[in-house]
């Protein structure tokens, strides 16, 4: 019999933390991944090559569209390694879903796009205060020193603002501003009492830290840093872990159920599968840290099925699988700047601008058209060859056109807060299984009213900035994404007081088998319009600091 | 005649020319391209490339390679439509450069390139605003479009194109938000 103190789910970005904080307590700890070993630096194959040492110079090719279409749309030729392959791992699209996953160690920890910012009480009341869903057991108070006790592991650059609905972080030296966004966010400050531009706040290293870094401005960081550069639970979190000697990571290991023992009343272990050999074996623990990224987890619940739960582990609230939110996506709007010919900038920054809530914040900011708000991440950049080679020309003059620098432009786009429905969910197929005989599950999806009134306003909002900020030739964009596509899943398990209409408790304990805690984003009882990631970072050093010994 | 009016009368136009080659040629368009056709025309893709990104006092698209870049994205990345437009594209223009010089492209005058080019420049013009979208979408890309898009892909990517004629550092270190421009300063290779 395989026994630990504590087994976790997952090795990405919350799992690498559960196995971090379990290891350093002491706690003999076994990740399950069900992907491929990653281990930093060494296998990152595509980290240092350039454009022309790529057969088709970064461009997907047909085939990836045909046999890819959901993860194509993510990968590149340089990233493709990072991502599934949709043939091989197949879901049920009820309505249109984009689901992209990275099934590795590290998960999708590795490509993630790294902008970190806090939630406030302004997110954690929300439900409370506009009556939607449920409210969430905790404050930003519960979660405020642990949102500083993981920032100060990962480093994350960025400048101090003093808003209180984006409360600042401890952070190490922001990344600069180019001209034209300089330029913009002085305007913007001048004209509006309500709103700011700031850099993105982003887990790469401006500095040196905790032995990683600093951040080359390669701007590759998909591929994985040979420098550490940015944070990922391959050049961090698991080293940590592994460091204690308490460590045992286990790839190709797919956690088909949770098992519950009826006597003893409590989940004792997980069952595996080997991916490659397809074996079944037990694994026991006395606690379970449940880390397989919010869709997969609410899945491994509805999979374990005991006399006690016959509707799946801890669904007697019939919630597991519901409330599924993404953040709405690439609607806002461009323009150019007019002036700045002079000058540019060296190097790749790893991220662009943001510009934080600016509607329901505060009694002068209420929208009628809809409750929440949204954020803008955007960028200022000169033109290059990619645009420049759309001028219609050749010869001599192409060439001079296509290879000097183009006006400068800034581009919003909005980043909305979507609300939790019940019928954004996630269910299991009857018949259909996977080649592991695992059911394959279906997502359906749609936004409601309030996404798309806070769509509208995004894209006036955008325009209307742009124009204060001195830009011209200002045009919108609203390309009505497949939801999924920012890759911000989250609330399939969510917390909540009352075991009727939530999954997990505010400690994020399961309800009804308490020696099971959720971390990941399946954990999020509404979805704020903040990137999540640090949010989950933060929920599972908080969890792991529980005294297990009242279990 | 009021604005809804015009808009009503183009949107009939524009539908019967789009529709109007209809039928046959979407058939023509979807079926499966002989591609083959371009495995010995490396040379008539590498001085198609030159014409439109020539060298200068920087390397052109043939030196650049760009010339098999153009075979690999027509095979590889280009979907189907747009494969058969580009064959139709090459094989016009095979025969129009006989029929009016008498010779092949990659043997015609500098000069005579450039009379070429125009004149598939010229037929490939998409037409304007969202009918242009709903001709490239349903139609595919033109042979000329197609041509000089993959081949300022294919320059810009290469590394002759990225180190000699944009500016490429692999590595820059760090990240400096505002410099002067320099004197003659090209893109950056990547952002």
């Amino acid at each position: 019999m395989q026994t630990y103190d504590a087994i976790v789910v997952g090795s990405g970005i919350s799992g690498g933390w559960a196995a971090k904080e379990l290891c350093e307590k002491g706690l003999k700890t076994l990740v399950l991944e069900r992907g491929p070993n990653v281990e930093h630096i060494k296998d990152y194959p595509t980290a240092t090559l350039d454009s022309w040492q790529f057969k088709h110079h970064l461009f997907n090719t047909e085939k990836d569209r045909a046999e890819n279409p959901v993860q194509s749309k993510a990968y590149t030729e340089a990233t493709k390694h990072f991502y599934v392959n949709d043939k091989d791992h197949p879901y049920i699209q009820d309505t249109p879903f984009s689901w992209i996953r990275g099934y590795q160690v590290g998960g999708r920890s590795l490509t993630w796009g790294r902008q970190c910012y806090r939630l406030s009480d302004l997110d954690f009341e929300a439900n409370a205060k506009d009556g939607h869903a449920v409210d969430w057991p905790i404050r930003y108070r519960d979660i405020a020193p642990w949102y500083s006790y993981v920032e100060n592991y990962i480093g994350i650059s960025g400048k101090a603002e003093g808003l209180p609905h984006l409360p600042d972080g401890n952070f190490l030296p922001p990344f600069d501003f180019n001209c034209v966004e300089d330029d913009f966010a002085k305007k913007i400050k001048k004209k509006y009492n309500d709103r700011i531009v700031t850099v993105a706040r982003i887990a790469n290293l401006t500095r040196g830290w905790n032995g990683r870094g600093p951040c080359q401005s390669r701007n590759l960081c998909d591929r994985g840093c040979p420098f550490g550069g940015y944070f990922s639970s391959n050049a961090a979190t698991l080293p940590s872990a592994s460091l204690t000697g308490n460590l045992s990571i286990l790839p190709n290991a797919i956690v088909s159920e949770l098992i519950y023992d009826n006597q003893k009343n409590r989940v004792t272990g997980v069952r595996v599968i080997d991916s490659t050999t397809k074996n079944s074996t037990e694994y026991y623990a006395k606690i379970i840290f449940l880390n397989a990224s919010t869709i997969a987890t609410a899945a491994i619940l509805l999979k374990s099925i005991s006399k006690r739960f016959p509707n799946g582990l801890g669904n007697e609230s019939d919630q597991v699988g519901r409330n599924l939110m993404d953040h709405f996506t690439f609607s806002g709007a461009k323009a150019e700047h007019p002036g700045l010919k002079e000058k540019y900038y060296y190097g790749k920054r790893p991220s662009g601008i943001y510009v934080p809530r600016f509607q329901n914040t505060n009694p002068e900011t209420m929208r009628k058209e809809f409750v929440r708000g949204y954020g803008y991440q955007g960028i200022g950049e000169r033109l290059d060859w990619n645009e420049n080679s759309k001028i219609d020309d050749f010869g001599i003059s192409y060439k001079e056109k296509l290879t000097t620098p183009g006006p400068w432009t800034m581009i919003l786009g909005t980043y909305g807060e979507t609300l939790p429905y019940e019928n954004n969910r996630i269910t299991l197929d009857k018949e259909k299984q996977d080649q592991w005989g695992q059911p394959i599950l279906h997502i359906s999806f749609k936004y409601g009213a309030n996404e798309d009134a806070m769509r509208k306003d995004g894209i006036k909002s955008a325009e209307e900035m742009l124009y204060a900020g001195g830009m011209k030739n200002v045009s919108t964009f609203d390309y009505r994404n497949t939801p999924g596509s920012a890759v911000h899943e989250m609330g399939t398990a969510r917390m909540g007081r009352d075991p009727n209409t939530s999954v997990i408790n505010g400690n994020n304990q399961l309800h009804e088998a308490k020696n099971v805690f959720i971390t990941d984003g399946s954990c999020m009882t509404s979805s704020g319009c903040q990137n999540p990631s640090l949010t989950y970072m933060a929920l599972t050093a908080r969890a792991c600091a529980f005294d297990f010994a009242l279990l | 005649m009021n604005r809804r009016k015009v808009l009503g009368l183009i949107f009939v136009a524009g539908g019967t020319t789009v529709m109007g080659i209809g039928g046959f040629k979407l058939f023509q368009l979807n079926k499966t391209p002989d591609l083959s056709y371009l495995d010995h025309k490396r040379d008539l893709l590498a001085a198609l490339a030159e014409t439109i990104i020539p060298a200068t006092n920087t390397p052109g698209a043939r030196e650049a390679g760009v010339g098999d870049f153009i075979y690999l994205m027509i095979n590889d990345c280009t979907d189907k439509k747009t494969q058969n437009k580009f064959l139709d594209g090459i094989k016009e223009l095979e025969d129009y450069c006989s029929i009016h010089f008498n010779k092949s492209y990659p043997n015609c005058a500098e000069a005579d390139q450039i009379l070429v080019m125009k004149h598939f420049q010229q037929k490939g013009k998409p037409m304007g605003g969202i009918f242009g979208k709903a001709q490239h979408k349903l139609l595919g890309k033109s042979f000329f479009t197609s041509l000089k898009e993959n081949t300022a892909k294919g320059y810009c990517t290469s590394e002759l194109g990225a180190t000699k004629g944009l500016v490429y550092v692999a590595n820059p270190g760090s990240f400096k938000g505002c410099v002067d421009l320099v004197n003659g300063q090209r893109t950056w290779a990547t952002k």
